[in-house]
This record gives C-alpha cells, structure tokens and sequence, in this order.
C-alpha cells in the first residue's frame, strides 16, 4: 500500500495488488492484478490494471482489464477502457469510456488471439466514416 | 427531485443509428450511472464533456464568439473519434446565440454524415428551463434530477434558433411535451 503521506514521481509496476492512499505521477502496470486509489489518493497517471477501483481523484487513462469501478467518491478525468465500468451515483467523470461487453467473457476465457483484434477492427463500421 | 421522464424520440434515434455494431456517443452533460449502465450491454465509446460544470457557461457574456468557439474547440478535444449519437439535452437553451455557434462550430467536424442528435429547446423563448441532470436508463426512458449547481443564465432556444445556430443540423422530428419543452432529433443535412 502507498500510505496518504508517500508520494511517488516515476513508473510503477508488480505483480500483485496495490492500493494508493497517497499522490503517484508516472505510470502504473499491474497486468493482472487490482489496484485501487483511495478516497485520499491522488493519482496523475496512466493505469493498467486487472480490476481498477477508483475512491480518490485521477488524472489520466484508465485500462482495466476486467472492470473499472468509479465510486461515488471518485474523481476521474481521462480515458477508460475496460470490457466493463460502472459509475456509482456521485462520481465524477470527464472523458471518454470503451466499452466491449463481449471482452468481458473473452478475458474470462483467457488471453485474446492478435488476429481477432485486427479482425474486430477492420470490421467496425467507425472504419466508414468521414468526419463531415 | 430524481425522477424518469418517457422519451418518445430516444428509441427511433436509436434503432436509425443501429446498436448492433460499434458506435460513439457525446453526451453534452455530466457522466451519469445509468447513462453508463444503460450503454454498457453494447459496443461502444461515451463521451462525456460535463459542459453544465464548465466555467466557460458562466463566463460567456463579453467573450468574443471566436474565442468561444475556439474555447469550445478544446473542451471537445478529448474526442476520439467522430460521434454516431450526440445527446444535446437542454444544453443549447443555456447558451447564448454567439455561444451556441461557437458550440456548433466546434461540435461540426465531430460528426458525419449520419450522425444523430437528441436534445430539448422551448415551445417559445419565454419558456423557463428548471436546471434538470439527465439519463438514459432505458431505450425510452430517461432519467431527470434536478441539478445541484445552477447551470447559469438561460437562453431558451426555440427550434428555429437551435437549427440557425447549428446550421449543419435540422429537425428530423419534434415532439411538444406539457411542460412547453420541445423534444427534438436532429440529423445531419
């Protein structure tokens, strides 16, 4: 745990779950396990996680890969992309959210071919459109 | 107040645009739960922009109309891709004219040539517009409370104001609601 008195400035990564009660700036890798900020973090930041569970204040892009969770006491401004996220009444959100219900069975399964992502890809119809 | 208000035009919105495939929504208000419950059974990126809670709503009067748009410009900046669907709410009725140009011209090269948009104007420009957070929580069901912030001064647009002002929209449909709102779907000419 990084206590509300720690400040970090740098990239952060492990491999096991991590709660933030204070301020980190820089990046923050857990692939595969949870991470979880605090309603007294403060994190400005890039955040790649399994599970992302936000209390506190963040500043930056979010990619869960299982789910984002923005509680009713968090603050969030940046970019999330999880197969799933949920907003609890209360919190605060600016920015833009991905969601793929279907990744979230995908990333149930296991790890997800490169060729289905491309696949995915060339088939959305975003691929059509011309900004007008 | 935290109600649900039916709406008649939200469904034929969405069933044009069509959710079976990936699509990206503005949504022109703050990020709301049910909003992002409601979109989350489909593919698809929300945008939320919370411009009620931008000081520029309140700042507006005696700023030039460039520097509105260009202010409007950066707010929408986050955008990350062209939008399917624009979820206008009552936002233009608290925009001066010169602001909702600007808001226009900043919103345009956002869209295409399918893009849709649902929001509300006034039956008449002495409508008054109680401060009101919107939802979505069913395909025509949206969900109304009142907004804890007075969102600052109202300038209530009728629908001829709406579309001269965002002049690369047009009223596909509008629907006369008992409290003198207009619902509109608006696509693009």
């Amino acid at each position: 745990m990084i206590g509300p008195t720690i400040k970090i400035s740098g990239d952060i990564s492990g491999e096991e779950n991590l709660a933030i009660e204070g301020k980190v700036e820089g990046t923050i890798n857990l692939k595969g396990h949870d991470l979880s900020v605090g309603q007294s973090g403060e994190v400005r930041a890039d955040i790649t996680a399994s599970v992302v569970r936000i209390d506190g204040e963040v500043t930056g892009d979010i990619s869960g890969m299982e789910k984002v969770v923005v509680s009713k006491n968090g603050r969030v401004k940046g970019n999330i992309v999880a197969p799933r996220v949920t907003l609890e009444d209360g919190a605060k959100f600016k920015g833009s959210i991905d969601m793929d219900p279907a990744e979230s069975s995908s990333v149930a399964a296991g790890p997800k071919p490169a060729a289905k992502a491309a696949a995915a890809n060339s088939d959305s119809p975003q691929a059509g459109k011309a900004a007008g | 107040m935290d109600a649900t208000e039916t709406s008649q035009l939200l469904p034929v919105i969405l069933e044009r645009m069509g959710v079976e495939q990936r699509f990206s929504v503005f949504d022109a208000g703050a990020a709301t739960a049910q909003t992002v419950e409601f979109f989350s059974q489909f593919k698809c990126r929300l945008h939320f922009a919370d411009l009620y809670d931008d000081a520029l709503i309140n700042e507006q009067e005696g700023i030039s109309e460039e520097e509105l748009s260009a202010r409007f410009s950066e707010l929408l900046s986050f955008a990350a891709e062209p939008f399917d669907l624009c979820l206008l709410w009552d936002l233009p009725n608290y925009l001066n004219p010169a602001a909702l140009r600007a808001f226009g011209k900043a919103l345009r090269p956002l869209t295409h040539r399918r893009t849709l948009a649902h929001g509300f104007c006034a039956f008449k420009e002495t409508q008054p517009f109680t401060p009101r957070q919107y939802s979505v929580r069913g395909p025509g069901t949206l969900g109304v409370k009142a907004r804890v912030a007075e969102a600052g001064p109202k300038y209530p647009s009728t629908q001829h104001d709406l579309v001269a002002a965002l002049s690369f929209l047009t009223v596909a449909r509008g629907t006369l609601l008992t409290d003198g709102r207009v619902e509109v779907y608006l696509e693009v000419i």
